[in-house]
């Protein structure tokens, strides 16, 4: 499994916690997380789980250019990465 | 007592007390004579700029330390910010730009001020005006001299989350703002004038009540304050309670929603290392306050030694300038519970009959002083206490109306009183809130609040909680209700369908004319979350959402 995958399915885990009712069976890595729906709050949960889990720090306005999933977790991968 | 913002500021001395700013781990204080000395230049330099006293100057600064000195620095300069939340995560850039734009050219700025980091996605985004920041801006006029700003001039252009395609500026005066400042600080003071106070807020600055309730506030009698970046509390809701343990905060306001996050969130070993027992004020307002939320939150934080009385739930809305009404200082939660079906029915505020549906609503406290709040009937004469019916206000706090908009002024600030749109009754001189009065369902001459609707429909197995959206369609012997909903994972749309109904029959007593269950996501939102009731009705009038469930219809009215 590599790396992506891992935190792809890391992060379905947290969003199936944090809002079980969102509907995660369309979730894929290329989905437009605008889609979804999940609140500010979801979204910004799930950066802080991805950032204690991959010890980095999200700057926010890196988080402006997110779309998808696999965005995300770019950036929480590539700043795991530098640290 | 100031009555400008520029004479708040010329007030400012202290070099000790300061305004101290946390974002992404970091931190920086500004003492509140260094706040005034740097207020100063940047008025002076906007003034080099070329921009004239009056002109609007629309705001879109996401770091929260950038935000306080350039409000600042430009009330000095006799401008009028207008504040508006920046480009959010996730956010669909091309929506937000449309927004932006329709501010804009509403507010007639002469002027976008950005932060750096959000300077050049918008810099194509406003429509020919220009787009900078304060370091791009070129001072050609070396010392231009700072005007003398009058309580009667405005302050700034309060626009809404709400505001859609028409958005629609509050006009907030100099007078206004100091009126509703003056008036909140009497609210909070225990007979110290702030001394020995300390404020914490994560509030964002382009929120009414993070700018006047928490740093205009903090301000006005040069009270140490901590702000938290808004992105980091929701980061971590707990982050919050953390910073009121680490530095002894004092007075604190929130929405509902933000109490219920951190009651769930907070852990219990966090609770045992925090110590709250000084927060003597926690505000509560900006929404509907919801009497479970506010007792979980008490009866989580109990042991880090947070009082229930610390509790002071408010009501306001930005044509007010901030609050209206304010539950007295250590009065903590106070509740009616009245019975559901007379205030539905016959809009009265009783204690529920034998087996009748009980309902529980929070005070929000009597007028603030100087202020009038009175209820009335739908033909405009005057309701007793215990009877429900539109919140009128009235007194120094009311704003001066929409910018530009007369019309809309004169329909929503009429005859001497501020119509608030809001539903509510009087009990024992103090005001609660039931709901609002542009989104009441009228069926067969009873009065139906959506949230009701939602709230029941929202329990049946398979729907997505707290995204469905009630409404009423004119049919032809009168309104009926129609409800969409969003399905959960998985969820059946025939038994969805079925489900909603007959809960909402058995609960309410209400036949759904039309049910229409929606994918999850499907539901339009303003940008903090909340659904757009008007939006939603006419996607769903239009056909634009794509019904899962087979078209049916019931005959409209109520169940006898």
């Amino acid at each position: 499994m590599s790396r992506l995958d891992e935190a792809f399915r890391f992060a379905v885990e947290e969003l199936a916690t944090l809002e079980p009712e969102a509907p995660l069976d369309r979730l894929e890595l290329d989905t437009d997380l605008t889609g979804l729906a999940l609140d500010s709050v979801t979204v910004l949960s799930l950066v802080a789980a991805l950032e204690d889990r991959y010890g980095t720090r999200i700057p926010d306005q890196a988080l402006l250019r997110v779309r998808t999933m696999s965005d995300l977790l770019a950036l929480a991968l590539d700043g795991a990465e530098a640290s | 007592m100031a009555q400008t913002i520029q004479a708040l500021l010329e007030n400012l001395d202290d070099p000790e007390g300061a305004s101290t700013f946390l974002s992404g781990g970091e931190r920086k204080s500004v003492s509140f004579a260094d706040l005034r000395v740097r207020a100063e230049e940047i008025a002076t330099r906007l003034l080099a700029a070329g921009s004239k006293p009056g002109d609007r100057v629309t705001m879109v600064i996401p770091d929260q330390a950038e935000f306080v000195t350039l409000f600042l620095g430009a009330s000095h300069a006799g401008l009028v910010p207008v504040p508006v939340y920046p480009p959010f995560v996730l956010s669909e850039l091309d929506s937000y730009v449309a927004h932006l734009r329709r501010i804009v050219a509403v507010s007639e700025s002469s002027l976008v001020l950005c932060g750096p980091e959000v300077v050049e996605i918008l810099r194509p985004a406003a429509g020919g005006v220009k787009v900078a920041t304060l370091e791009e801006l070129d001072p050609a006029d070396a010392s231009p001299a700072l005007p003398k700003v009058r309580p009667e001039d405005m302050a700034f252009l309060q626009f809404t989350s709400g505001s859609t395609a028409a958005p629609k500026g509050v006009v907030v005066t100099q007078q206004s703002l100091l009126a509703n400042v003056n008036a909140i600080s009497e609210q909070l003071d225990d007979g110290r004038s702030g001394e020995g106070d300390c404020g914490v807020s994560w509030l964002p600055m382009y929120h009414d009540m993070g700018l006047i309730g928490q740093l205009m506030v903090s301000l006005s009698h040069q009270v140490p304050a901590w702000y938290l970046a808004p992105l980091d509390f929701v980061r971590r809701p707990t982050s919050w309670c953390d910073l009121m343990h680490e530095v002894g905060g004092t007075v604190s306001f929130g929405p509902n929603f933000a109490y219920s996050l951190v009651a769930r969130r907070a852990q219990d070993e966090e609770i045992a290392r925090w110590d709250l027992s000084r927060w003597r004020v926690a505000g509560c307002g900006a929404e509907p306050i919801h009497t479970d939320s506010l007792r979980l939150f008490a009866e989580r934080l109990a042991p880090a030694g947070f009082s229930a009385e610390a509790f002071m739930p408010c009501y306001g809305l930005a044509e007010a300038t901030l609050a209206v009404s304010m539950v007295p200082r250590g009065g903590g939660l106070r509740t009616k519970v009245v019975g559901s079906e007379a205030l539905r029915e016959r809009g009265l505020a009783v204690e529920p009959a034998a087996g009748e549906e009980a309902h529980e609503i929070a005070s929000c406290g009597p007028p603030l002083p100087e202020h009038e709040v009175k209820i009335v009937n739908a033909a405009g004469s005057e309701l007793p206490e215990g009877r429900e019916g539109k919140i009128l206000v009235r007194g120094p706090s009311v704003t001066a109306g929409y910018f530009g908009d007369p019309a809309a002024t004169a329909q929503t600030f009429e005859g001497g009183w501020l119509h608030t749109g809001d539903l509510g009754f009087l009990a024992d001189g103090e005001l609660f809130v039931t709901g609002r009065d542009k989104d009441l369902l009228i069926i067969n001459g009873r009065n139906y609040h959506p949230q009701d609707i939602e709230w029941c429909a929202s329990e049946v197995s398979g729907v997505r909680r707290g995204n469905v959206v009630a409404f009423a369609e004119e049919g032809g012997d009168g309104e009926r209700l129609v409800v969409v909903a969003e399905r959960r994972s998985g969820g059946d749309p025939e038994a969805i369908e079925k489900g909603v109904r007959s809960r909402v029959r058995a609960t309410l007593g209400l036949k759904v004319h039309r049910l229409t269950v929606v994918e999850g996501g499907q539901l339009p939102k303003t940008s903090s979350g909340k659904l757009r009731r008007a939006e939603t009705r006419a996607r769903e009038a239009s056909g634009a959402l794509r019904r899962l469930n087979e078209p049916s219809s019931a005959p409209s009215g109520v169940v006898e």
